[in-house]
């Protein structure tokens, strides 16, 4: 049997085609194109001086078959844990970084490396353009993704004297910490627009 | 004569049941047919060491009624004054603090007098309508426990007397200091329904 909607299309109410977006607290988030569950963060990340992957960051996705654009962003709190924490932060699709999402996170140097104040909500955000004709994961662009991509952040300090965390609550009220609770689940928003 | 769509009603294409946005001048925002009114921030605010609420970062919000998720952001401007200004926020739903978003902001320490971090602070939580019961310290709250309106704030502290924080505060602007609309900066604040 036809669907109404044969005859007499429904208008689109915006080029939002789904919003994917949650704490990464483990819930499973459903929407047009299937069922997604978030990472589950339960504690904060030091990260090192070689690259490793930043707890909450990963998502596995396929868009619609009508998406041009899809719009990956990751929100973690950012602590400096020695001087400036000078730190590094890539993107990656299936393995390959998208150079031009690269951030580099840091306070200012107090002149003293027990220094290590500096704390802020930080993003690392692109859009993909799927309306390219060809592939170029290192620029974002893919023009036949039809299967799932894992996209992720991967980072590391600048060296060992500039020591950085993500997802970390390091001073909160007197006692430094709330509730025994030194940690925060980072929040990923996946869009995909037509 | 009716439109189609009076009759049958054009489904809704994404997931987005509505969207809440605005600055803290006492606007009033009208969507579907409910009307919400933002905080009137007129000043600057310095931080104490007991949690006191953030001007202008409450709303007074009941989701629709097929609503799954419900995010909150706020963005407001913070000044560390003294030593960095570590300063710690936290969401407060209706009176219960949400542990999960506790988080605190801070410039690095400086004992030269010289406080000069001003940046954008911003606290967020998406609301998970979809349990069977609450725990709104991990801001799970079952929709049927959510059909009337609730608050929905953020606090904010001191983490000592040492260390002193301002918000809603730009203190410097073209090479002196900054004064009226300029110096008082009006958080923005979002909500969005998710179905």
């Amino acid at each position: 049997m036809n669907s109404l909607n044969n005859f007499f299309p429904a208008g689109t109410s915006s080029n939002v085609l789904e919003i994917i977006h949650g704490n990464c607290d483990g819930r499973s988030i459903e929407v047009g194109s299937g069922t997604y569950t978030l990472p589950n963060v339960t504690t904060f990340q030091h990260l090192s001086t070689s690259y490793a992957d930043v707890a909450g960051s990963s998502f596995t996705y396929a868009p619609p078959s009508d998406a041009k654009y899809v719009s990956y962003k990751f929100d973690f709190h950012w602590d400096a844990t020695s001087s400036a924490g000078i730190s590094h932060w890539r993107l990656l699709v299936d393995g390959t970084e998208i150079t031009k999402a690269y951030q580099q996170y840091s306070n200012n140097y107090s002149g003293n490396h027990a220094h290590h104040h500096g704390a802020f909500e930080a993003t690392v955000y692109t859009v993909f353009d799927l309306t390219v004709s060809s592939d170029s994961a290192a620029n974002a662009q893919f023009a036949n993704w039809t299967s799932d991509k894992t996209i992720k952040v991967s980072a590391r300090e600048y060296a060992s004297s500039y020591q950085a965390a993500a997802n970390r609550v390091e001073y909160f009220g007197s006692g430094a910490t709330f509730g025994g609770q030194n940690w925060i689940p980072p929040i990923l928003t996946i869009i995909a627009l037509s | 004569m009716a439109n189609l769509t009076d009759i049958f009603p054009a489904p809704t294409s994404n997931n987005i049941i509505e969207v809440i946005e605005g600055v803290a001048d006492g606007r009033t925002v009208t969507v579907n047919d409910n009307s919400y009114t933002f905080g009137n921030v007129t000043t600057t605010t310095s931080l104490s060491t007991s949690f006191a609420d953030l001007p202008g970062s409450s709303i007074t919000y009941a989701p629709p009624a097929d609503t799954k998720y419900v995010s909150y952001k706020c963005y407001f401007k913070f000044w560390g004054i003294d030593y960095g200004g570590i300063s710690g926020y936290r969401i407060v739903l209706d009176g219960t603090v949400v542990n999960y978003s506790n988080r605190h902001i801070s410039g690095n320490y400086s004992n030269g007098g010289n406080n000069h971090a001003q940046f954008l602070g911003m606290a967020m939580f998406v609301f998970d309508l979809t349990v069977s019961s609450d725990n709104i310290a991990a801001g799970q709250i079952a929709k049927s426990n959510w059909t009337s309106d609730k608050i929905i704030k953020v606090q904010a502290r001191d983490y000592s007397s040492s260390y002193d924080g301002y918000v809603n505060y730009n203190h410097w602007f073209d090479g002196g200091g900054a004064s009226g609309a300029r110096q008082k900066d009006q958080p923005t604040i979002q909500i969005i329904a998710y179905g």
